[in-house]
Protein backbone atom coordinates (compact mmCIF):
# COMPACT_ATOMS: atom_id res chain seq x y z
CA UNK A 1 0.00 0.00 0.00
CA UNK A 2 2.77 2.40 1.02
CA UNK A 3 4.82 1.62 -2.10
CA UNK A 4 1.75 2.26 -4.23
CA UNK A 5 1.24 5.62 -2.52
CA UNK A 6 4.87 6.60 -3.01
CA UNK A 7 4.64 5.57 -6.65
CA UNK A 8 1.61 7.79 -7.15
CA UNK A 9 3.34 10.79 -5.62
CA UNK A 10 6.49 10.17 -7.65
CA UNK A 11 4.40 10.08 -10.79
CA UNK A 12 2.64 13.29 -9.73
CA UNK A 13 5.93 15.02 -9.06
CA UNK A 14 7.28 14.01 -12.47
CA UNK A 15 4.10 15.17 -14.15
CA UNK A 16 4.03 18.58 -12.54
CA UNK A 17 7.79 19.10 -12.76
CA UNK A 18 8.08 19.38 -9.03
CA UNK A 19 11.57 18.64 -7.87
CA UNK A 20 14.10 20.06 -5.50
CA UNK A 21 16.22 21.16 -8.47
CA UNK A 22 13.36 23.08 -9.99
CA UNK A 23 12.63 24.64 -6.64
CA UNK A 24 16.20 25.78 -6.06
CA UNK A 25 16.30 27.14 -9.58
CA UNK A 26 13.18 29.13 -8.84
CA UNK A 27 14.34 30.53 -5.51
CA UNK A 28 16.35 33.45 -6.86
CA UNK A 29 13.36 34.46 -8.99
CA UNK A 30 11.09 34.32 -5.94
CA UNK A 31 13.56 36.37 -3.94
CA UNK A 32 13.81 38.89 -6.75
CA UNK A 33 10.04 39.08 -6.88
CA UNK A 34 9.81 39.67 -3.14
CA UNK A 35 12.21 42.56 -3.59
CA UNK A 36 9.85 44.15 -6.06
CA UNK A 37 6.87 43.60 -3.82
CA UNK A 38 8.16 45.20 -0.64
CA UNK A 39 7.75 47.69 0.89
CA UNK A 40 3.97 47.74 0.36
CA UNK A 41 2.74 51.02 -1.07
CA UNK A 42 -0.25 52.37 0.86
CA UNK A 43 -0.94 55.25 -1.52
CA UNK A 44 -3.71 53.30 -3.15
CA UNK A 45 -5.74 53.12 0.06
CA UNK A 46 -8.12 55.89 -0.98
CA UNK A 47 -9.21 53.93 -4.04
CA UNK A 48 -9.76 50.78 -2.04
CA UNK A 49 -12.61 51.81 0.26
CA UNK A 50 -15.40 51.36 -2.23
CA UNK A 51 -14.14 48.00 -3.59
CA UNK A 52 -13.78 46.76 -0.03
CA UNK A 53 -17.37 47.64 0.77
CA UNK A 54 -18.43 46.13 -2.53
CA UNK A 55 -16.68 42.88 -1.64
CA UNK A 56 -18.46 42.77 1.70
CA UNK A 57 -21.78 43.44 0.04
CA UNK A 58 -21.26 40.70 -2.53
CA UNK A 59 -20.44 38.26 0.24
CA UNK A 60 -23.42 39.14 2.42
CA UNK A 61 -26.00 39.42 -0.32
CA UNK A 62 -25.04 36.20 -2.05
CA UNK A 63 -25.08 34.26 1.21
CA UNK A 64 -28.50 35.62 2.13
CA UNK A 65 -30.06 34.81 -1.23
CA UNK A 66 -28.40 31.40 -1.35
CA UNK A 67 -29.59 30.63 2.18
CA UNK A 68 -33.18 31.56 1.33
CA UNK A 69 -33.24 29.48 -1.85
CA UNK A 70 -31.33 26.54 -0.40
CA UNK A 71 -33.79 25.99 2.44
CA UNK A 72 -36.75 24.75 0.37
CA UNK A 73 -34.46 23.11 -2.19
CA UNK A 74 -32.83 21.01 0.52
CA UNK A 75 -36.20 19.45 1.27
CA UNK A 76 -36.42 18.25 -2.30
CA UNK A 77 -32.96 16.77 -2.08
CA UNK A 78 -33.40 14.84 1.16
CA UNK A 79 -34.50 11.25 0.86
CA UNK A 80 -37.01 11.47 3.69
CA UNK A 81 -38.72 14.66 2.56
CA UNK A 82 -38.46 14.51 -1.20
CA UNK A 83 -41.83 14.08 -2.96
CA UNK A 84 -40.60 11.63 -5.59
CA UNK A 85 -37.53 9.60 -6.49
CA UNK A 86 -37.01 11.42 -9.78
CA UNK A 87 -37.15 14.81 -8.06
CA UNK A 88 -34.69 13.56 -5.45
CA UNK A 89 -32.13 12.39 -7.99
CA UNK A 90 -32.36 15.34 -10.35
CA UNK A 91 -32.16 17.95 -7.59
CA UNK A 92 -29.20 16.13 -6.09
CA UNK A 93 -27.39 16.14 -9.41
CA UNK A 94 -28.13 19.83 -9.97
CA UNK A 95 -26.85 20.72 -6.49
CA UNK A 96 -23.73 18.66 -7.13
CA UNK A 97 -23.03 20.54 -10.33
CA UNK A 98 -23.64 23.87 -8.63
CA UNK A 99 -21.09 23.20 -5.93
CA UNK A 100 -18.70 21.07 -7.95
CA UNK A 101 -17.87 23.84 -10.34
CA UNK A 102 -15.71 26.30 -8.46
CA UNK A 103 -17.21 29.71 -7.69
CA UNK A 104 -14.59 31.42 -9.75
CA UNK A 105 -15.59 29.49 -12.82
CA UNK A 106 -19.20 30.43 -12.17
CA UNK A 107 -17.95 34.00 -11.93
CA UNK A 108 -16.31 33.65 -15.31
CA UNK A 109 -19.51 32.17 -16.73
CA UNK A 110 -21.74 34.94 -15.45
CA UNK A 111 -19.34 37.68 -16.47
CA UNK A 112 -19.36 36.29 -19.99
CA UNK A 113 -23.14 35.94 -19.89
CA UNK A 114 -24.28 39.23 -18.36
CA UNK A 115 -21.22 41.45 -18.28
CA UNK A 116 -18.63 42.72 -15.84
CA UNK A 117 -19.42 43.97 -12.40
CA UNK A 118 -20.51 42.77 -9.01
CA UNK A 119 -23.89 41.54 -10.22
CA UNK A 120 -22.18 38.62 -11.95
CA UNK A 121 -20.23 37.96 -8.77
CA UNK A 122 -23.38 37.83 -6.69
CA UNK A 123 -25.04 35.40 -9.09
CA UNK A 124 -21.97 33.18 -9.17
CA UNK A 125 -21.79 32.94 -5.39
CA UNK A 126 -25.55 32.40 -5.13
CA UNK A 127 -25.39 29.45 -7.50
CA UNK A 128 -22.47 27.93 -5.64
CA UNK A 129 -24.01 28.70 -2.25
CA UNK A 130 -27.32 27.06 -3.12
CA UNK A 131 -25.41 23.95 -4.11
CA UNK A 132 -23.23 23.90 -1.03
CA UNK A 133 -25.80 24.86 1.62
CA UNK A 134 -28.46 22.81 -0.11
CA UNK A 135 -26.38 19.67 -0.04
CA UNK A 136 -25.31 20.09 3.59
CA UNK A 137 -28.84 20.93 4.69
CA UNK A 138 -30.29 17.93 2.85
CA UNK A 139 -27.83 15.69 4.65
CA UNK A 140 -28.86 17.27 7.94
CA UNK A 141 -32.51 16.65 7.12
CA UNK A 142 -31.77 13.02 6.35
CA UNK A 143 -30.13 12.52 9.72
CA UNK A 144 -32.97 14.03 11.75
CA UNK A 145 -33.76 12.04 14.88
CA UNK A 146 -37.18 10.42 14.29
CA UNK A 147 -37.87 10.22 18.03
CA UNK A 148 -39.08 13.76 18.69
CA UNK A 149 -40.90 13.80 15.36
CA UNK A 150 -42.85 10.68 16.28
CA UNK A 151 -43.52 12.03 19.74
CA UNK A 152 -45.13 15.18 18.38
CA UNK A 153 -47.02 13.30 15.71
CA UNK A 154 -48.48 11.04 18.41
CA UNK A 155 -50.00 14.06 20.13
CA UNK A 156 -52.20 14.39 17.06
CA UNK A 157 -50.57 17.56 15.79
CA UNK A 158 -51.06 18.58 12.17
CA UNK A 159 -48.25 17.94 9.67
CA UNK A 160 -47.22 21.56 9.77
CA UNK A 161 -46.81 21.51 13.53
CA UNK A 162 -44.95 18.21 13.43
CA UNK A 163 -42.48 19.90 11.14
CA UNK A 164 -42.30 23.12 13.10
CA UNK A 165 -41.70 21.56 16.49
CA UNK A 166 -40.11 18.25 15.53
CA UNK A 167 -37.87 18.74 12.51
CA UNK A 168 -37.25 22.47 12.53
CA UNK A 169 -35.52 22.79 15.93
CA UNK A 170 -33.14 20.00 15.01
CA UNK A 171 -31.94 21.47 11.72
CA UNK A 172 -31.97 25.18 12.54
CA UNK A 173 -28.64 25.22 14.49
CA UNK A 174 -26.94 23.34 11.67
CA UNK A 175 -28.56 25.60 9.09
CA UNK A 176 -27.35 28.76 10.83
CA UNK A 177 -23.91 27.21 11.24
CA UNK A 178 -23.68 26.47 7.51
CA UNK A 179 -24.93 29.95 6.62
CA UNK A 180 -22.29 31.58 8.82
CA UNK A 181 -19.59 29.34 7.43
CA UNK A 182 -20.51 30.14 3.86
CA UNK A 183 -20.76 33.83 4.59
CA UNK A 184 -17.12 33.70 5.62
CA UNK A 185 -16.26 31.56 2.61
CA UNK A 186 -18.24 33.73 0.18
CA UNK A 187 -16.59 36.94 1.34
CA UNK A 188 -13.22 35.28 0.81
CA UNK A 189 -14.23 34.23 -2.68
CA UNK A 190 -15.82 37.60 -3.43
CA UNK A 191 -12.39 39.10 -2.90
CA UNK A 192 -10.98 36.91 -5.65
CA UNK A 193 -13.95 37.02 -7.99
CA UNK A 194 -12.91 40.52 -8.92
CA UNK A 195 -10.10 38.84 -10.73
CA UNK A 196 -12.43 37.64 -13.43
CA UNK A 197 -14.16 40.98 -13.50
CA UNK A 198 -16.88 40.42 -10.97
CA UNK A 199 -16.19 43.46 -8.84
CA UNK A 200 -14.59 44.12 -5.47
CA UNK A 201 -10.98 44.28 -4.33
CA UNK A 202 -9.94 41.46 -6.65
CA UNK A 203 -10.48 43.71 -9.61
CA UNK A 204 -8.24 46.53 -8.37
CA UNK A 205 -5.60 43.90 -7.56
CA UNK A 206 -5.84 42.58 -11.08
CA UNK A 207 -5.40 46.07 -12.47
CA UNK A 208 -2.38 46.77 -10.25
CA UNK A 209 -0.71 43.53 -11.22
CA UNK A 210 -1.40 44.10 -14.91
CA UNK A 211 0.40 47.40 -14.63
CA UNK A 212 3.28 45.74 -12.77
CA UNK A 213 2.72 47.93 -9.74
CA UNK A 214 3.83 45.23 -7.36
CA UNK A 215 4.17 47.35 -4.25
CA UNK A 216 0.59 48.52 -4.59
CA UNK A 217 -0.45 44.95 -5.19
CA UNK A 218 1.23 43.83 -1.97
CA UNK A 219 -0.64 46.46 -0.05
CA UNK A 220 -3.92 45.33 -1.55
CA UNK A 221 -3.18 41.73 -0.67
CA UNK A 222 -2.49 42.90 2.87
CA UNK A 223 -5.83 44.70 2.96
CA UNK A 224 -7.53 41.60 1.59
CA UNK A 225 -5.97 39.46 4.29
CA UNK A 226 -7.08 41.89 6.99
CA UNK A 227 -10.61 42.02 5.63
CA UNK A 228 -10.93 38.25 5.46
CA UNK A 229 -9.48 37.85 8.94
CA UNK A 230 -11.91 40.44 10.30
CA UNK A 231 -14.90 38.61 8.82
CA UNK A 232 -13.46 35.34 10.13
CA UNK A 233 -13.34 36.70 13.66
CA UNK A 234 -16.78 38.26 13.38
CA UNK A 235 -18.25 34.95 12.19
CA UNK A 236 -16.59 33.16 15.08
CA UNK A 237 -18.07 35.68 17.48
CA UNK A 238 -21.55 35.35 15.96
CA UNK A 239 -21.25 31.60 16.11
CA UNK A 240 -20.59 31.69 19.83
CA UNK A 241 -23.52 34.02 20.43
CA UNK A 242 -26.10 32.25 18.33
CA UNK A 243 -25.28 28.55 18.40
CA UNK B 1 -48.54 36.88 49.57
CA UNK B 2 -50.10 33.42 49.28
CA UNK B 3 -48.89 30.72 46.87
CA UNK B 4 -51.60 31.44 44.25
CA UNK B 5 -50.44 35.02 43.85
CA UNK B 6 -46.86 33.81 43.53
CA UNK B 7 -47.79 31.35 40.79
CA UNK B 8 -49.61 34.11 38.88
CA UNK B 9 -46.48 36.24 39.07
CA UNK B 10 -44.51 33.40 37.47
CA UNK B 11 -46.92 33.20 34.55
CA UNK B 12 -46.67 36.91 33.88
CA UNK B 13 -42.85 36.84 33.78
CA UNK B 14 -42.91 33.93 31.32
CA UNK B 15 -45.17 35.88 29.00
CA UNK B 16 -42.94 38.94 29.33
CA UNK B 17 -39.92 36.81 28.48
CA UNK B 18 -41.71 35.58 25.36
CA UNK B 19 -42.55 39.11 24.33
CA UNK B 20 -38.93 40.13 24.82
CA UNK B 21 -37.74 37.25 22.69
CA UNK B 22 -40.26 38.08 19.94
CA UNK B 23 -39.07 41.68 19.98
CA UNK B 24 -35.47 40.57 19.64
CA UNK B 25 -36.35 38.28 16.71
CA UNK B 26 -38.29 41.08 15.02
CA UNK B 27 -35.39 43.51 15.42
CA UNK B 28 -32.90 40.96 14.07
CA UNK B 29 -35.14 40.29 11.09
CA UNK B 30 -35.47 44.03 10.46
CA UNK B 31 -31.70 44.39 10.69
CA UNK B 32 -31.18 41.57 8.20
CA UNK B 33 -33.68 43.08 5.76
CA UNK B 34 -31.85 46.40 6.08
CA UNK B 35 -28.52 44.77 5.34
CA UNK B 36 -30.09 42.98 2.38
CA UNK B 37 -31.34 46.26 0.91
CA UNK B 38 -27.99 47.99 1.52
CA UNK B 39 -26.06 45.18 -0.13
CA UNK B 40 -28.47 45.04 -3.07
CA UNK B 41 -28.06 48.73 -3.65
CA UNK B 42 -24.28 48.48 -3.54
CA UNK B 43 -23.97 45.56 -5.92
CA UNK B 44 -26.68 46.72 -8.26
CA UNK B 45 -28.78 43.67 -7.63
CA UNK B 46 -32.45 43.89 -8.37
CA UNK B 47 -35.08 41.53 -9.68
CA UNK B 48 -35.77 43.25 -13.04
CA UNK B 49 -32.07 43.07 -13.89
CA UNK B 50 -32.08 39.43 -12.88
CA UNK B 51 -35.02 38.65 -15.15
CA UNK B 52 -33.45 40.72 -17.91
CA UNK B 53 -30.23 38.79 -17.58
CA UNK B 54 -31.81 35.37 -17.79
CA UNK B 55 -32.13 35.34 -21.61
CA UNK B 56 -28.41 36.10 -21.81
CA UNK B 57 -27.60 33.19 -19.54
CA UNK B 58 -29.88 30.97 -21.59
CA UNK B 59 -28.24 32.09 -24.82
CA UNK B 60 -24.78 31.40 -23.43
CA UNK B 61 -25.90 27.98 -22.26
CA UNK B 62 -27.25 27.23 -25.74
CA UNK B 63 -23.98 28.25 -27.34
CA UNK B 64 -22.21 25.87 -25.01
CA UNK B 65 -24.12 22.84 -26.17
CA UNK B 66 -23.51 20.29 -27.46
CA UNK B 67 -20.20 19.73 -25.65
CA UNK B 68 -17.27 19.42 -28.02
CA UNK B 69 -15.89 15.89 -27.95
CA UNK B 70 -13.07 16.39 -30.43
CA UNK B 71 -11.02 18.28 -27.86
CA UNK B 72 -11.07 15.41 -25.35
CA UNK B 73 -7.67 13.95 -26.34
CA UNK B 74 -6.12 17.37 -25.88
CA UNK B 75 -7.63 17.67 -22.42
CA UNK B 76 -6.22 14.44 -21.02
CA UNK B 77 -2.89 15.95 -20.01
CA UNK B 78 -4.40 18.99 -18.24
CA UNK B 79 -6.85 16.75 -16.42
CA UNK B 80 -4.09 14.51 -15.13
CA UNK B 81 -2.09 17.60 -14.23
CA UNK B 82 -5.03 18.91 -12.19
CA UNK B 83 -5.33 15.67 -10.25
CA UNK B 84 -1.59 15.56 -9.64
CA UNK B 85 -1.51 19.15 -8.45
CA UNK B 86 -4.21 18.44 -5.90
CA UNK B 87 -2.44 15.31 -4.64
CA UNK B 88 0.93 16.93 -4.23
CA UNK B 89 -0.61 20.09 -2.85
CA UNK B 90 -2.14 18.06 -0.02
CA UNK B 91 0.70 15.64 0.70
CA UNK B 92 3.75 17.90 0.64
CA UNK B 93 2.24 20.24 3.25
CA UNK B 94 1.95 17.32 5.67
CA UNK B 95 5.69 17.38 6.23
CA UNK B 96 5.53 21.02 7.21
CA UNK B 97 2.14 21.32 8.81
CA UNK B 98 2.59 18.61 11.43
CA UNK B 99 5.78 20.00 12.99
CA UNK B 100 4.54 23.58 12.66
CA UNK B 101 1.28 22.72 14.36
CA UNK B 102 3.15 21.09 17.22
CA UNK B 103 5.04 24.34 17.67
CA UNK B 104 1.90 26.44 17.36
CA UNK B 105 -0.15 24.49 19.87
CA UNK B 106 0.09 25.94 23.34
CA UNK B 107 0.32 22.56 25.04
CA UNK B 108 3.20 21.26 22.94
CA UNK B 109 4.97 24.41 21.84
CA UNK B 110 8.30 25.54 23.27
CA UNK B 111 7.13 29.01 24.33
CA UNK B 112 3.85 30.93 23.98
CA UNK B 113 5.52 33.75 22.05
CA UNK B 114 6.88 31.28 19.50
CA UNK B 115 3.51 29.58 19.33
CA UNK B 116 1.65 32.79 18.62
CA UNK B 117 4.17 33.90 16.02
CA UNK B 118 3.82 30.55 14.25
CA UNK B 119 0.07 30.96 14.33
CA UNK B 120 0.29 34.33 12.64
CA UNK B 121 2.46 32.83 9.92
CA UNK B 122 0.03 29.94 9.43
CA UNK B 123 -2.92 32.30 9.36
CA UNK B 124 -1.33 34.48 6.69
CA UNK B 125 -0.54 31.43 4.58
CA UNK B 126 -4.12 30.26 4.66
CA UNK B 127 -5.88 33.63 4.38
CA UNK B 128 -4.16 34.71 1.20
CA UNK B 129 -6.34 33.08 -1.43
CA UNK B 130 -4.53 30.30 -3.28
CA UNK B 131 -5.22 32.05 -6.55
CA UNK B 132 -3.18 35.03 -5.37
CA UNK B 133 -0.36 32.73 -4.28
CA UNK B 134 -0.47 31.13 -7.70
CA UNK B 135 -0.41 34.51 -9.38
CA UNK B 136 2.65 35.62 -7.43
CA UNK B 137 4.46 32.35 -8.04
CA UNK B 138 3.67 32.37 -11.75
CA UNK B 139 5.13 35.87 -11.92
CA UNK B 140 8.20 34.57 -10.16
CA UNK B 141 8.92 31.13 -11.62
CA UNK B 142 6.89 31.15 -14.82
CA UNK B 143 3.87 29.30 -16.13
CA UNK B 144 3.07 25.68 -15.62
CA UNK B 145 1.93 23.28 -12.94
CA UNK B 146 4.93 23.84 -10.70
CA UNK B 147 3.82 27.23 -9.35
CA UNK B 148 0.37 25.75 -8.97
CA UNK B 149 1.67 23.00 -6.72
CA UNK B 150 3.68 25.54 -4.73
CA UNK B 151 0.67 27.78 -4.32
CA UNK B 152 -1.53 24.96 -3.07
CA UNK B 153 1.26 23.78 -0.78
CA UNK B 154 1.68 27.18 0.84
CA UNK B 155 -2.03 27.67 1.33
CA UNK B 156 -2.54 24.14 2.66
CA UNK B 157 0.34 24.35 5.13
CA UNK B 158 -1.51 27.27 6.65
CA UNK B 159 -4.91 25.60 6.55
CA UNK B 160 -3.92 22.17 7.79
CA UNK B 161 -1.58 23.70 10.34
CA UNK B 162 -4.49 25.56 11.86
CA UNK B 163 -6.77 22.50 12.03
CA UNK B 164 -3.95 20.41 13.41
CA UNK B 165 -3.00 22.74 16.23
CA UNK B 166 -6.63 23.16 17.19
CA UNK B 167 -6.89 19.38 17.38
CA UNK B 168 -3.71 19.13 19.42
CA UNK B 169 -4.95 21.72 21.87
CA UNK B 170 -8.25 19.91 22.23
CA UNK B 171 -6.57 16.75 23.52
CA UNK B 172 -7.83 15.81 26.95
CA UNK B 173 -5.09 16.75 29.43
CA UNK B 174 -5.80 13.55 31.34
CA UNK B 175 -4.39 11.53 28.43
CA UNK B 176 -1.22 13.60 28.48
CA UNK B 177 -0.96 13.16 32.25
CA UNK B 178 -1.40 9.42 31.93
CA UNK B 179 1.45 9.06 29.46
CA UNK B 180 3.64 11.44 31.44
CA UNK B 181 3.00 9.33 34.54
CA UNK B 182 4.74 6.39 32.89
CA UNK B 183 7.91 8.49 32.92
CA UNK B 184 7.99 9.17 29.19
CA UNK B 185 10.00 12.11 27.91
CA UNK B 186 8.38 14.95 25.96
CA UNK B 187 8.83 13.35 22.55
CA UNK B 188 7.27 10.09 23.64
CA UNK B 189 4.38 11.95 25.23
CA UNK B 190 3.66 13.58 21.89
CA UNK B 191 4.18 10.43 19.84
CA UNK B 192 2.20 8.03 22.01
CA UNK B 193 -0.16 10.33 23.83
CA UNK B 194 -1.17 13.33 21.76
CA UNK B 195 -0.76 12.28 18.14
CA UNK B 196 -2.81 9.05 18.29
CA UNK B 197 -5.63 10.96 19.96
CA UNK B 198 -5.77 13.69 17.31
CA UNK B 199 -5.16 11.36 14.42
CA UNK B 200 -8.84 10.88 13.42
CA UNK B 201 -9.51 14.62 13.40
CA UNK B 202 -6.26 15.26 11.54
CA UNK B 203 -7.08 12.69 8.88
CA UNK B 204 -10.58 14.04 8.51
CA UNK B 205 -9.22 17.57 8.03
CA UNK B 206 -6.61 16.34 5.57
CA UNK B 207 -9.20 14.52 3.47
CA UNK B 208 -11.40 17.60 3.53
CA UNK B 209 -8.46 19.70 2.38
CA UNK B 210 -7.75 17.24 -0.40
CA UNK B 211 -11.30 17.81 -1.69
CA UNK B 212 -10.83 21.56 -1.35
CA UNK B 213 -7.47 21.50 -3.15
CA UNK B 214 -8.96 19.42 -5.91
CA UNK B 215 -11.51 22.13 -6.57
CA UNK B 216 -8.85 24.82 -6.23
CA UNK B 217 -6.49 23.15 -8.69
CA UNK B 218 -9.18 23.33 -11.36
CA UNK B 219 -9.09 27.11 -11.23
CA UNK B 220 -5.41 27.80 -10.74
CA UNK B 221 -5.03 27.49 -14.47
CA UNK B 222 -6.82 30.83 -14.63
CA UNK B 223 -3.54 32.54 -13.85
CA UNK B 224 -1.44 30.15 -15.84
CA UNK B 225 -0.61 27.70 -13.10
CA UNK B 226 -1.49 24.63 -15.05
CA UNK B 227 -4.28 22.12 -15.10
CA UNK B 228 -7.60 22.21 -16.78
CA UNK B 229 -8.33 25.75 -15.64
CA UNK B 230 -5.93 26.97 -18.27
CA UNK B 231 -7.77 25.13 -21.04
CA UNK B 232 -11.06 26.46 -19.69
CA UNK B 233 -9.86 30.07 -19.62
CA UNK B 234 -8.48 29.87 -23.13
CA UNK B 235 -11.70 28.34 -24.39
CA UNK B 236 -13.74 31.16 -22.85
CA UNK B 237 -11.42 33.84 -24.16
CA UNK B 238 -11.44 32.42 -27.66
CA UNK B 239 -15.21 32.12 -27.61
CA UNK B 240 -14.95 28.34 -27.99
CA UNK B 241 -17.90 27.77 -25.73
CA UNK B 242 -18.54 24.15 -26.62
CA UNK B 243 -14.99 23.37 -25.61
CA UNK B 244 -15.46 25.34 -22.41
CA UNK B 245 -18.44 23.24 -21.41
CA UNK B 246 -16.45 20.07 -22.08
CA UNK B 247 -13.86 21.36 -19.64
CA UNK B 248 -16.64 22.17 -17.16
CA UNK B 249 -18.05 18.67 -17.41
CA UNK B 250 -14.61 17.18 -16.84
CA UNK B 251 -14.18 19.45 -13.81
CA UNK B 252 -17.49 18.34 -12.33
CA UNK B 253 -16.51 14.71 -12.93
CA UNK B 254 -13.12 15.13 -11.27
CA UNK B 255 -14.70 16.83 -8.26
CA UNK B 256 -17.47 14.26 -7.93
CA UNK B 257 -15.08 11.31 -8.20
CA UNK B 258 -12.71 12.77 -5.64
CA UNK B 259 -15.60 13.57 -3.31
CA UNK B 260 -16.78 9.97 -3.52
CA UNK B 261 -13.28 8.57 -3.00
CA UNK B 262 -12.85 10.89 -0.06
CA UNK B 263 -16.16 9.83 1.50
CA UNK B 264 -15.20 6.18 1.07
CA UNK B 265 -11.78 6.70 2.64
CA UNK B 266 -13.41 8.64 5.43
CA UNK B 267 -15.75 5.79 6.22
CA UNK B 268 -12.97 3.23 6.09
CA UNK B 269 -10.31 5.04 8.03
CA UNK B 270 -12.12 7.17 10.57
Amino acid sequence: MVTAAIAVYWWSARGTEVSLAEFTRGLPAIWDMLGHMFPPDPSILGELWWPMIETLQIGILSTMIAAIIAFPVAFLAAANTSPHGIVYFSVRIILNVFRGVSEIIWGLFFVVAIGLGSFAGVLALVVFGVGAIGKLLSEALESVDPGPVEAIRSTGASNWRVFLYGVFPQVIPLYLSYCLYYWDHNTRQAAILGFVGAGGIGYTLFVSLSMYEFEQATFQILVMVLLITAIDRFCWFLRRRII
Amino acid sequence: MNKHQQAGRGTVSVLEGQRERRLRYALTLLGLVGVFIWASWGTGFNVPKLIGGLPHVYRLACRMLPPATEVLPRLVKPTIETIQMALLGTVIPLFFAIPLSLVAALNTGPHPAISYTTRIVLNTLRTVPELIWALLLVSAVGLGAFPGVLALTLHTIGGLGKYYYEAIEAVDPKVIEAVEATGANRFKVIWFGILPTCLPVMMSSTLWYYEYNNRASTILGLVGAGGIGLALTHAFQDFRYTEAVTCLIIIVLIVTVVDRVSAYLRARII
